[in-house]
């Protein structure tokens, strides 16, 4: 009979066994670590890794009202509404300075989207009826942040939050398409796989 | 036109997908150390730790909200607070209370259940009663808030007089309420201080993933539950795609995940994040003492002095907005810490640093919270800690004149408070454990609290016992509930009964 065990369950299944011959209650596992990785991304490993993936910085002045209500030592038992809020809240600074970033840069030096339209009248109109621009910058977008392909499933959500900022902007200007692609790389960045380790 | 977006996977020159991270750091997209590292823990979290961190939608309370005061570094309760003896009653010589720098122990009020000291002679000179003028005040504290509030004290030595003292019930308390469904806007506890416990102390463990937020200014709430500066990236419509996207696709991500019970918890939490705050705005103004005119009425948010409180405005709006959330049920609880309790060397009553005036901002924070819960109508419990307490010396020039000497940890006491509005707890005892003396040739006699009772030399039974009293205002079967969170190896469960001081059949 072939075992169908996805590899995470495998895992789990065989740190809880450990766990459990070691006789260690639930707060010593969250201090557990195989491998150096603990739960989710404290909040140097937060700043660090938008700041890595996106290539631009923020204030400190901005760094430092966030970093008290993030994790502080990447333990699943710190994340909770505020931490959550505030990961979503630096994932949208960083992300609004990358996008201007981008569209501040021309095509061959900018990270991802290299041959967008991001400031001209018509730059909406052109990502509106442009499939595969869509395609490519959703994808840019999770190779980027996530650094592996998008699932099917995810682009099938980050489609329709295009279609649903789309039809919230109408005919937009080229800030609203910078605001959408703020919106998806946030969606993005601040994801349970963005935020944990 | 109908749009094409077909999947369009990144590729190598040479034509193969980039699937290993050599791949993507070849062509310039890994970056962040850590980013690429499997997911490990939140695959292996058990049920139980998946639970805590639930986000209750009830918003009716169904424990009684409670604020836990931890007063760093050995504040004199037990020189404002009587001590008791193993009767209940008064120490037999009434000198022995100038230990604690108590003159007239017979100049007291039993007002509150356990006498508190009133006075002690010309302020200027020989120091006064700060909890008592606090508890006293009518800018501070209604009459009809005092009548139904009730205290009693744990006589309980300090034997660490550091933050490793385990004696704060916070964990406790918090793991409790939440279980009971509280919290209704935020998932922990609200605190004045980073930290695990909420405070400065440490908490017994408790099997939970429960935590306090610590701020430091009111906005630090507010904020820390909002849209912050997205509110001012994105319209009001982009940020709600944003939140509900959000969702999605965190759902979707956590999908693979073979603990059913963490993804659940997961998507919970995070829904419950970005649900608060419905305007998606870039404050949360629910959280917001200021826009409740009970809170901004009784800590005079309004004002720039509260006479009688020795708190500015901006630690009255801290304290006000642990207590405004704590009481609404908000938050699942909080925590208060106060600075500059060691206050032994500051020896002359007439100077700013004096521990008196230390013990009348203690006392006016414990007045003003009790007063809202009184506006609102809802029962608070209350449980004061400390590192120790202060004593004074052999020297009779020092004895009794509210010239502390030095650190005593003998002299250590908690308090276990509960307001009710409709009305007073009875109460059990006055005072768990007691204190004894020992007679010294030609001095007065020592005093300490006696360290053979349940609490008397542990601060871990001091916090289980004060939880104990937490879970007797708000249950009939003490023992049923406390077992739920601590372990016979723990705490003996034949101690239990014995360290109530609060009715459990008294339920109002």
């Amino acid at each position: 009979m072939k075992l169908n065990i996805k590899s995470s369950q495998l895992f789990s299944s065989i740190v809880m066994l450990l766990v459990s011959a070691c006789g260690l209650n639930n707060n010593e596992l969250q201090s557990f670590n195989f491998n150096g990785t603990i739960g989710i991304k404290n909040f140097r490993e937060y700043e660090s890794f938008l700041a890595g993936t996106t290539g631009v910085t923020l204030p400190q002045a901005s760094i430092d009202k966030l970093q008290p209500r993030l994790s502080q030592r990447g333990r699943v038992m710190e994340a909770n509404p505020v931490s959550f809020m505030a990961m979503t809240m630096m994932a949208g600074q960083f992300c609004q300075t990358f996008v201007t970033s981008l569209s501040q840069t021309s095509g061959a030096q900018r990270r991802i989207l290299k041959t967008a339209d991001l400031t001209s009248a018509g730059a909406h109109a052109s990502f509106r009826s442009d499939g595969e621009l869509q395609a490519t910058t959703v994808g840019e977008l999770v190779r980027l942040l996530l650094q592996r392909e998008p699932s099917d499933e995810e682009e099938a959500i980050l489609y329709a939050a295009i279609d649903e900022t789309l039809a919230t902007q109408g005919n937009g200007t080229a800030a609203d398409l910078r605001a959408l692609i703020t919106i998806l790389c946030t969606i993005v960045a601040s994801s349970a796989d963005g935020m944990r380790v | 036109m109908k749009k094409q977006r077909k999947k369009k996977s990144a590729v190598y020159a040479n034509g193969h997908k980039l699937v290993t991270r050599r791949d993507f750091v070849a062509q310039g997209l890994a970056a962040a150390g850590g980013a690429l590292a499997v997911p490990t823990l939140l695959a292996t979290l058990g049920p139980k730790a998946a639970y805590a961190n639930a986000c209750p939608s009830l918003s009716a309370h169904r424990q009684i909200p409670f604020l836990v005061f931890d007063c760093i570094g050995g504040i004199g309760l037990s020189a404002s607070w009587l001590a008791l003896d193993a009767n209940q009653q008064l120490l037999a010589d009434p000198v022995a209370y100038r230990r604690m720098a108590i003159l007239d122990p017979s100049n007291t009020t039993n007002e509150f259940g356990l006498p508190l000291i009133k006075g002690h002679g010309d302020p200027a000179v020989v120091g006064f009663s700060g909890f008592y003028n606090a508890l006293t005040n009518a800018n501070l504290i209604s009459g009809g808030a005092r009548a139904n509030f009730r205290v009693g004290s744990l006589a309980a030595q300090s034997t660490n007089d550091t933050s490793l003292n385990a004696h704060h019930p916070g964990l406790l308390l918090l793991q409790s309420t939440m279980d009971a469904g509280g919290g209704e806007l935020f998932s922990g506890g609200f605190a004045d201080r980073q930290g695990r416990s909420g405070g400065y102390s440490v908490s017994p463990a408790v099997q939970n993933s429960h935590s306090y937020f610590g701020a430091t200014r009111r906005t630090d709430f507010t904020e820390g539950l909002s849209y912050g500066l997205i509110a001012q990236i994105l319209k009001p419509q982009e940020r709600g795609i944003v939140a509900r996207f959000l969702q999605r696709m965190s759902e979707s991500q956590l999908a693979g995940l073979g603990n059913l019970a963490l993804r659940d918890q997961y998507s919970h939490v995070l829904g419950c994040a970005l649900n608060q705050n419905l305007e998606r705005t870039e404050v949360n103004t629910r959280l917001d003492p200021l826009n409740d005119p009970d809170a901004v009425d009784v800590f005079k948010l309004n004002q720039t002095d509260l006479a009688g409180s020795r708190m500015s405005k901006a630690r009255r709006e801290l304290v006000a907005a642990i207590a405004y959330n704590t009481i609404m049920g908000h938050c699942a609880g909080g925590t208060v810490s106060f600075g500059g309790c060691d206050y032994h060397n500051n020896a002359m009553p007439a100077t700013g640093a004096h521990g008196d005036n230390k013990d009348e901002e203690v006392g006016a924070t414990l007045a003003l919270c009790v007063e809202l819960a009184h506006r609102k109508g809802i029962p608070l419990y209350i449980a004061i800690i400390s590192d120790g307490s202060v004593g004074c010396n052999d020297d009779a020039a020092n004895l009794g004149e509210r010239r502390w000497t030095s650190d005593s940890d003998a002299n250590g006491m908690a308090l276990s408070c509960i307001y009710r509005p409709t009305g007073a707890v009875d109460q059990l005892r006055r005072q768990i454990g007691h204190y004894r003396m020992f007679a010294q040739a030609a001095k007065p006699p020592v005093v300490s609290a006696d360290p053979s009772t349940a609490v008397g030399n542990s601060p871990t039974n001091v916090a289980h016992a004060l939880f104990a009293n937490y879970l007797a205002l708000n249950h009939t079967d003490v023992e049923r509930e406390f077992m739920k969170f601590v372990s016979a190896d723990t705490f003996p469960m034949r101690l239990l009964n014995g360290v109530l001081i609060f009715d459990p059949d008294d339920k109002g």
